[in-house]
């Protein structure tokens, strides 16, 4: 019993990060109608960026430095890649993103070699609950997240510039011809998602170590989690994220260790079969 | 009379096609101001040119005195410029009442606008946009997407007034409408030009555009064939060989050459009933 409740809070917490991404993912390809593959590189680089200066400002101002670097490199990544291929054909699109995992992992690669580092946590030491250890750390990355989807959820709901990301979302054309200027809200899109992706880059490093190709699994995951959830609600993501981390952390446990990433694999094709919107999608009739 | 809109010798070419010829036309403030020709005749790719989704070649367009074929469209927007679809642009997945903030807000400067709740909403949206006069009063917390064909159509205008339209352009704003749904809808539009907008409109519907309209522009493949009031137009020998052939036949459906509009007779268009 309480290896199950241990292996569930790991599925949580696991989920928390997938969850994070996800949402990335979502609001990124939600306006700019691209699959940003890079994210989870990207992720990878903010846990270098905590590696580096945690040490020196502390864990706090070293995540919140991440998450302005990788926002930066999310911007050059815009200015640079995608705005250029605003008009380009999908695969082209694809290719460009599966390059720019190429180019993170390799640079990660030539500056701190292959072998993983340690990064402290922001707070040591753990809480026990009938038998269960959580890491405080771990509570934190939980909190985090929560609290990043709360806000999110608040902004794009509540506020007008919300509504103006919402709406780009749906006609980037009937945007425009209402004066939004579309190009400047994906931009800004891409800055804010990619923050969140070095956020989350800096929340997962203490607990799985900075290493070049970190990113992978995460980008792996992150893209199960919204095929299973369905494209479009971020709620829906973050309880799918919460859904894959649960079905890794305990197929991991009572099943093998060795196929961990084929269970919510396994589960995306389940529901795909079933549902094909995915748990949360909704077809949506266009006007 | 001021001039509200003006193109110069405005060219746009797709490969080998000239889609639009040469296009010089004013159209002054507070007028309807109609296109017609038959299909691929240019006129929408004519209000892209206008509104910027595609850019010109050469020419000059100005809205109000002010040069704008290099402005994106967003930039047009906002010094005035509306327009919509053939096919509706609406958000579909939010309320009416969400999709006329959205139009409202992004009128504004800045992203300092943007923020805020949208519970506080400025008597700017109140003022510019009744619900009522659009007859949607009781609709304002439906999504765009359950809409009527005629409802989106006329939350699609309620927008473009709450964008702060000054020059509109109307791309087959009656297609898929009933008889009487463009009866309100011509009205809706004669009530537009009321506030002072100055409405340019596409249209098949050659009654509609005879009734509505103070000028029309008649163009084919790409260029402009003449420009006149509609008595003038329906007179003209050159729109009637263009829809009609050289012989004007009654009852004919619709020409098989030119794809023409309507299987209006020209002799009837001003008086007869809009469809």
């Amino acid at each position: 019993m309480e290896l199950l409740a241990q292996q569930m809070a790991n599925g949580i917490v696991l989920g928390s990060i997938y969850g994070l991404l996800a949402i990335c993912l979502v609001l990124i390809f939600g306006v700019l109608d691209i699959p940003q593959f890079a994210l989870g590189a990207m992720a990878m680089l903010g846990g270098y960026v905590v590696f580096l200066l945690g040490p020196i400002v502390g864990y706090w101002v070293s995540l919140l430095a991440a998450m302005v670097a990788i926002g930066a490199l999310g911007a050059v990544v815009q200015r640079l890649v995608f705005a250029p291929l605003r008009k380009a054909a999908d695969v082209t699109v694809f290719v460009a993103a599966f390059g720019l995992v190429l180019i993170f992992q390799g640079l990660a690669l030539v500056i701190f070699g292959p072998d993983p580092r340690q990064v402290p946590p922001s707070i040591s030491g753990s809480l026990v609950i009938g038998g269960v250890h959580i890491a405080y750390h771990r509570l934190v990355i939980v909190g985090v997240v929560l609290a990043v989807f709360l806000a999110l959820q608040w902004v794009l709901r509540s506020t007008r510039a919300g509504r103006v990301i919402r709406a780009v979302g749906q006609s980037t054309t009937g945007a425009q011809v209402v004066g939004i200027p579309t190009g400047r809200v994906a931009f800004a899109v891409m800055i804010l998602g990619s923050a969140l992706a070095g956020l989350a880059g800096g929340l997962l490093a203490p607990i799985s170590q900075a290493m070049p190709l970190a990113g992978d699994s995460l980008t792996i995951n992150a893209f199960i989690v919204i095929i299973l959830a369905g494209m479009g609600s971020i709620g829906g993501a973050l309880v799918a994220a919460y859904i894959v981390g649960l079905v890794e952390s305990l197929g991991a446990t009572y099943l093998s260790q060795d196929f961990s990433q084929l269970y919510s694999i396994l589960l995306m094709l389940i529901v795909l079969l079933v549902k094909p919107s995915g748990l949360f999608g909704k077809k949506v009739s266009r006007v | 009379m001021t001039e509200a809109l003006t193109l110069r010798d405005v060219d746009r070419r797709f490969g080998g096609l000239k889609a639009v010829d040469s296009v010089s036309m004013t159209v002054s403030e507070g007028e309807i101001f109609g296109i017609i020709g038959p299909n691929g005749a240019g006129k929408t790719t004519l209000f892209n040119l206008i509104s910027g989704n595609v850019s010109t070649m050469s020419g000059a367009i100005e809205l109000y005195g002010r040069r704008i074929e290099r402005m994106p469209v967003h930039r047009r927007a906002r010094l005035g410029l509306g327009r919509t679809f053939q096919t509706s642009q609406l958000f579909a997945g939010v309320t009416v009442h969400e999709n006329l903030e959205i139009a409202e807000v992004s009128s504004r400067r800045g992203v300092g606008g943007w923020l805020g709740s949208p519970t506080a909403r400025r008597t700017v949206e109140a003022e510019r946009v009744d619900l009522e006069a659009w007859d949607l009063a009781d609709k304002g917390e439906r999504l765009a997407g359950e809409l009527t064909l005629f409802e989106q159509q006329r939350l699609a205008l309620a927008m473009t007034l709450a964008a702060g339209a000054r020059v509109l352009l109307l791309d087959e704003p009656s297609g898929g409408l009933v008889e009487s749904e463009v009866h309100q809808l011509m009205e809706l539009i004669r009530g537009i030009r009321d506030r002072g907008v100055t409405v340019l409109v596409i249209d098949h519907k050659m009654r509609l555009m005879m009734q509505l309209c103070d000028r029309i522009m008649v163009m084919a493949l790409g260029a402009v064939i003449t420009t006149g009031d509609p008595t003038e137009i329906a007179a003209d020998a050159r729109v009637r060989e263009l829809y009609f052939g050289r012989a004007p036949v009654r009852g004919v459906e619709r020409n098989e050459r030119t794809g023409g509009p309507d299987p209006a007779d020209a002799h009837t268009w001003r008086a007869g009933p809009t469809s």
